[in-house]
């Protein structure tokens, strides 16, 4: 748990300014962490790593292994891929990850690629045994892993400047946003699309990706951290501190609405289940509006995103996007008090 | 088609498949089928749906201990794509005319319903697995498997 505390400490991959102590005018003393840290703190350290846009996989995927530690340290950003690939290759991976946690360097049996160790490829006596533990005949622990990052938390990295996007050849003029938008606009009829990497159409206020945008960086501003929630039906999971901590406290349903009608409509008893669920799992459930623009406004703020600088126009595109939360919970008269 | 010897690349099915709309859906539940799920002998098929569409279709036998060793077959899609009875129905309708072991739920009320697991991707590479039967199927009893 310690060691949770010392590895997770960072909530986001940025750099973020330490708070200082109340700062009261009548009273020199208290002015004195103030000059200290405008004197002699140094700018810390910014890293921006790669990410390549997967358009098929509706992600983005970092293969950089600083990266990879990095972003989920700093904030659970993303979905480990990694395969239990035989128990030789578990086991090494868990000893190396136990390693990295500890922040010890890593023999060199352990690291990539190495030779596995000389007891299980030379032929022995016990050879059953041997073929238990090595049972594919490796020579060498193949490295498989890759990070691969939904496309809110890419747009959200990109925005803080921590991860740079490399968007498909064919696209490399659009916007990061723009792109996502047009991703998500096409997945949504995959079989009528008949070249793989042409993206165009037009893009509605109520897109899939701009409203889980909107709802991704209004949670992540509060301070929650935002996973995707399919195993339990809803769109997001929202955890106080982090998977690695506790449970997910809340599960979060997005509802689109434009002007008063919404996008989205639950029926009595589809709400009902989806109740039952998420209290048979101990979370709250949370209904979480997005009022998204008018056509015509929003039609307006899309047309400028050649004109303006990047993440200007993204920022008009989202303010005119705005969240309203309800939590739900069943209410039974004989039991319920309050 | 041959098993592929090294369970650290993909089958060549999906290389084949680079240029197909599902190309995305193919590697992702192909990765967590084979290494996730260690599961061996796994081949691509292509079937058509009501519309016309091709479609594709995992067949394989599982690795670890909770499902039986016999082919199971495996229906990639997309979370955002609409399922319906008539899609399900013609999906059944054409493993029927394909040349493998058909798995058959013992639990079906006639003894021949077929079965498959619906492997739906999720965008941050969850797979998650839900099993369809073609017809009705008895409840489970406390003491079968």
């Amino acid at each position: 748990m310690q060691r949770n505390n010392e590895i997770y400490k960072r909530p986001l991959p940025v750099p973020l300014a330490q708070p200082l102590p109340p700062f009261l005018p009548s009273n020199p003393l208290t002015w004195v962490p103030y000059v200290y840290s405008w004197l002699f703190t140094k700018a810390a350290k910014r890293s921006t790593w790669k990410a390549v846009l997967n358009a098929d996989g509706l992600c983005s995927i970092v293969k950089d292994e600083d990266a990879i530690r990095n972003l989920w340290c700093n904030g659970f950003l993303e979905k480990e891929i990694c395969p239990e690939a035989n128990q030789l290759g578990r086991s090494v991976q868990k000893e190396r990850s136990l390693l990295i946690e500890k922040g010890e360097p890593i023999p060199p049996e352990l690291q990539e690629d190495a030779p596995m160790p000389p007891e299980l490829t030379v032929e022995d006596g016990d050879a059953e045994e041997e073929v238990e533990k090595n049972p594919l005949g490796l020579k060498e622990v193949p490295k498989i892993e890759h990070l691969q990052l939904t496309l809110p938390e890419t747009c959200f990295l990109a925005s803080l400047g921590v991860l740079k996007v490399v968007l498909p050849q064919t696209q490399t003029k659009k916007n990061l946003v723009q792109v996502c938008a047009l991703i998500s606009l096409k997945a949504s009829n995959p079989v009528l699309s008949h070249d793989r990497l042409d993206f165009e159409g037009i893009v509605e206020p109520d897109n899939q990706f701009l409203v889980e945008f909107a709802a991704y960086q209004y949670f992540r501003q509060l301070g929650w951290v935002v996973k995707m929630g399919t195993k339990f039906t809803v769109d997001f999971l929202l955890y106080r501190r982090g998977p690695v901590f506790t449970h997910a406290e809340l599960a979060v349903v997005l509802v689109p609405c434009i002007g008063d009608k919404q996008t989205r409509n639950f029926e009595w008893h589809e709400l009902h289940c989806l109740n039952r669920v998420i209290s048979q799992v101990r979370k709250t459930l949370l209904v979480c509006y997005v009022q998204c623009p008018e056509q015509a406004a929003f039609e307006k703020v899309w047309a400028k995103r050649n004109s303006m600088p990047q993440w200007e126009w993204t920022k008009a595109i989202l303010q005119s996007y705005s969240v309203r939360c309800v939590s739900l919970r069943r209410w039974v008269p004989q039991r319920n008090r309050d | 088609m041959a098993t592929n010897t090294s369970p650290f690349q993909p089958i060549e099915a999906v290389k084949a498949n680079k240029h197909s709309s599902f190309y995305g859906l193919i590697k992702a539940v192909e990765l967590d089928l084979r290494l996730g799920h260690q599961w061996t002998e796994l081949n691509l098929h292509m079937i058509d749906n009501s519309k016309g569409h091709a479609r594709p279709l995992f067949s394989g036998i599982p690795g670890t201990k909770l499902l039986k060793k016999r082919t199971n077959l495996v229906l990639p899609l997309y979370l955002h794509e609409t399922v319906s009875v008539e899609f399900l129905a013609s999906v059944f309708d054409s493993i029927k005319e394909l040349k493998i072991n058909k798995p058959i739920d013992e639990r079906g009320l006639e003894k021949t319903e077929l079965y498959l697991y619906l492997g739906i991707m999720c965008e941050d590479s969850t797979i998650i697995y839900y099993k369809v039967t073609d017809g009705l199927v008895k409840p489970r009893q406390n003491d079968e498997e």
